[in-house]
């Protein structure tokens, strides 16, 4: 592949990484509340697709700085805050605490994933 | 409950959260440790109808973020009542919450408060509606008892829509019946008069579910060597099948009822009737005929006060719940059910040779009024909201009679906790063995049965005296309720002149509704002090169902509202001490000496007077 071919492949792969943290951020704020509001169940399976999300979220991440580490350093720092913070979910999720991913989810990685695509933004 | 540690923590807003950990060490929140004010508004928008809910149970109480939340949009005059398992979270709200919020919640840790509250609020909640609150984090407390706890608060709101449903069908036919079959009542012995007539021996129940046309045939074996208790439903299925019960049971009030006795002649059996029962059916069985009491109205405790206790047998809206609590009083073991399906077994309502046989159930109505429980037999069978409250009482008596052998030989329907299941043929081989005698045993005791020669005389008198004091008001009634009309024009009168910016706000109606609310107090004390001597304010009241003593409206509800209270109010009351004292000066002359009783006792009269018009 050409250098410039696959520039604007990257470029491309970067705007639809861009567009799903966007998603996610939603996602993760209306699962969050789905829980807060006592519909556990609803709630439970919600996460379920979230998650999915986030594994496609990170194999296109993976691939993007496998492919060019250097210019999407922004993207990496967002990993490794996302990576922190997946711990605290899978504790949560595992002691079926449904509070605490409410808090997770809502608190700790919308947050992070709004931080990233709109700066400043005042939740 | 298991052992539960709570930990408090500070949140990151500076509040505090609790750290639940439960048996086997797993840990977690009952509150955001972020925001939890917030994530209890969260929770509660999820309950719109909270905003004019008559009632709210909550079951977990937390921290009571949540309750807090609530209270900022339940109506102001709706209490809450929270239930929840543990002690020390209890404790916590007792010491922190204000008191404010403390006149407004109720706090609870077992079903017993769910009924109560049920009960005193079922007016109110029957026109605004009952939310159930989950907090899910505090359920995980105790996932078992908030289980049992949802399970107990929806039986006990079966258990009161039937009971309303049946009020308002039928509380004025059953005030009438009350009255009519008054001369009946003060001449007949009580069931009382059976009290452990047949201790240690056993009675078979025969109610009409359709399993009752799978072993009605072998009830014949039973006659003479247990007492056969049928409900009225069922005495056409046994006459048909040959068979003559020895105790035939009735209490309900309507003209179906009576459909169900018509044409039918007693020979041997006696009736045990509720004073409320459609008064065509007491005279068939004149001379063998038991009464007894099993409802708990203003109106029926008076009337049993004044005749006298006649034995009283456990409500729950259904005759086989009455047989049941004759059974238990005749001292019967066991007590043997059969055509007690509580359910459409095959898709029928009712046994062959019933008046109901060809009754099949409607499956477009599974959706709205049915529900499927445990089936004897294994698997599961569809029954309505009504059977099931009448099962859920079934097994509350059940659960009261630890020391009696119950024995369902139903053969079908739902399973019913605290039963023993048998086929009715290993039934009879094992306990019907013996003959005794039992319908000369009946007899010996009614006749035994020494009426009061001046009971009928007092009665007449203290229902006169009643129906004058309803008279005295009458007048007084009408006073109130025409002030409130003038109220009304000049209030509208006012209305006009305020908004083309005349007069100051209401200055005209005010002046004059301080006058009505006056006067309306005037007379609810008045009927107050009547009542303490003759229970007329409870007489009223339940005449009046729909209305119930309804306090005034506060000085700050709006005008036009305070009057229609106090004309809606008022208006009821005066509708009904006119039908009482009309009813109660009837009912008094039926009770004259010279047998005004017996000479207007014409079935077309009973029939006519079934349709009382207030």
């Amino acid at each position: 592949m050409e250098n410039a071919t696959a520039r604007i492949l990257l470029e491309e792969l970067r705007q639809r990484l861009e567009e799903l943290i966007r998603t996610l951020a939603t996602a993760s704020r209306e699962v969050a509340g789905l829980l807060q509001e006592g519909a556990v169940a609803r709630g439970l399976n919600g996460l379920q697709e979230v998650l999915e999300a986030f594994q496609h979220f990170h194999r296109g991440l993976d691939f993007l700085l496998l492919a060019d580490g250097k210019s999407y350093m922004f993207l990496a720092a967002l990993k490794e805050k996302l990576e922190a913070r997946y711990p605290l979910l899978y504790e949560a999720l595992e002691a079926g605490d449904t509070v605490t991913l409410a808090d997770v989810l809502s608190y700790e990685i919308a947050e992070t994933l709004e931080d990233y695509c709109c700066p400043g933004k005042v939740n | 409950m298991a052992h539960v540690a709570i930990e408090f923590l500070e949140t990151k807003n500076g509040s505090t959260t609790a750290r639940a950990t439960v048996a086997g060490g797993s840990a977690f929140l009952l509150h955001s440790a972020y925001d939890p004010e917030a994530e209890a508004e969260r929770l509660v928008a999820g309950y719109p109808s909270l905003a004019n809910a008559g009632g709210v149970i909550c079951l977990g109480l937390g921290l009571a973020y949540h309750i807090e939340a609530m209270l900022r949009v339940v109506p102001a005059d709706t209490k809450i009542l929270v239930i929840e398992v543990n002690d020390q979270l209890r404790e916590r709200f007792a010491q922190h919450a204000s008191t404010s919020t403390q006149k407004k919640v109720i706090v609870a840790k077992d079903e017993a408060a769910a009924k109560g509250y049920l009960s005193l609020l079922r007016e109110r909640l029957q026109e605004r509606g009952l939310v159930i609150v989950e907090h899910s984090a505090s359920i995980r407390l105790d996932p078992e008892f908030y289980e049992h706890l949802r399970r107990r608060i929806r039986d006990h709101i079966s258990l009161l829509v039937v009971e309303l449903n049946t009020l308002k069908t039928v509380s004025h036919i059953m005030h009438a019946n009350n009255l009519e079959n008054l001369p009946a009542v003060i001449a007949d012995p009580g069931i009382k008069a059976l009290k452990d007539a047949f201790r240690g021996r056993p009675a078979v129940i025969v109610a009409a579910g359709p399993s009752l046309s799978k072993n009605i045939d072998l009830l014949e074996a039973v006659k003479g060597r247990g007492v056969i208790i049928c409900v009225g439903t069922a005495w056409k299925a046994l006459l048909k099948a040959g068979l003559r019960p020895d105790l035939v049971v009735t209490l309900d009030a309507t003209e179906a009822n009576w459909r169900l006795f018509a044409g039918l002649t007693p020979t041997e059996e006696f009736l045990c009737y509720e004073p409320q029962v459609h008064p065509a059916i007491i005279p068939l069985f004149e001379g063998r005929r038991f009464v007894f009491n099993s409802l708990k109205s203003p109106l029926t405790a008076w009337l049993r006060e004044l005749c006298g206790d006649k034995g009283y047998v456990e409500p729950g809206g259904s005759v086989a719940i009455a047989a049941f609590g004759i059974a238990c009083l005749l001292g019967a073991n066991p007590i043997v059910f059969i055509g007690q399906d509580l359910a459409y077994t095959d898709g029928y309502t009712h046994a062959k040779g019933t008046a109901y046989e060809d009754r099949r159930f409607k499956p477009t109505e599974r959706e709205l009024y049915c529900l499927e429980v445990p089936a004897v037999g294994g698997g599961t069978v569809t029954t309505t909201r009504n059977l099931y409250s009448f099962l859920t009482r079934f097994e509350e008596l059940f659960a009261q009679e630890k020391d009696r052998l119950i024995i369902d030989a139903t053969e079908g329907g739902a399973l019913k906790r605290g039963t023993k299941v048998m086929t009715l043929r290993e039934t009879i081989d094992f306990h019907f063995t013996e003959e005794f005698p039992i319908l000369p045993v009946i007899a010996n005791l009614h006749r035994k049965h020494q009426p009061d020669p001046f009971l009928r005389e007092r009665v007449r008198k203290e229902l006169d005296k009643t129906a004058r004091e309803y008279m005295r008001l009458i007048p007084e009634l009408a006073k109130v309720l025409s002030l409130a009309a003038k109220a009304e024009e000049l209030s509208s009168i006012a209305e006009r002149f305020r908004t083309v910016h005349l007069v100051g706000q209401w200055t005209i109606g005010s002046g004059i509704l301080a006058t009505l609310k006056q006067k309306g107090q005037q007379l609810t004390r008045q009927l107050r002090a009547v009542n303490s001597e003759h229970r007329l304010l409870s007489l009223l009241s339940l005449l009046t169902p729909e209305v119930e003593l309804k306090p005034l409206l506060t000085e700050d509800a709006p005008l036009p509202a305070q009057i229609e209270r106090i004309r809606k109010v008022y208006a009821s009351y005066l509708q009904a001490a006119k039908y009482m004292c009309k009813e109660l000066e009837r009912t008094a002359a039926r009770l004259l000496p010279d047998g005004g009783f017996e000479r207007d006792r014409t079935l077309e009269h009973i029939l006519q007077n079934q349709v009382v018009k207030l």
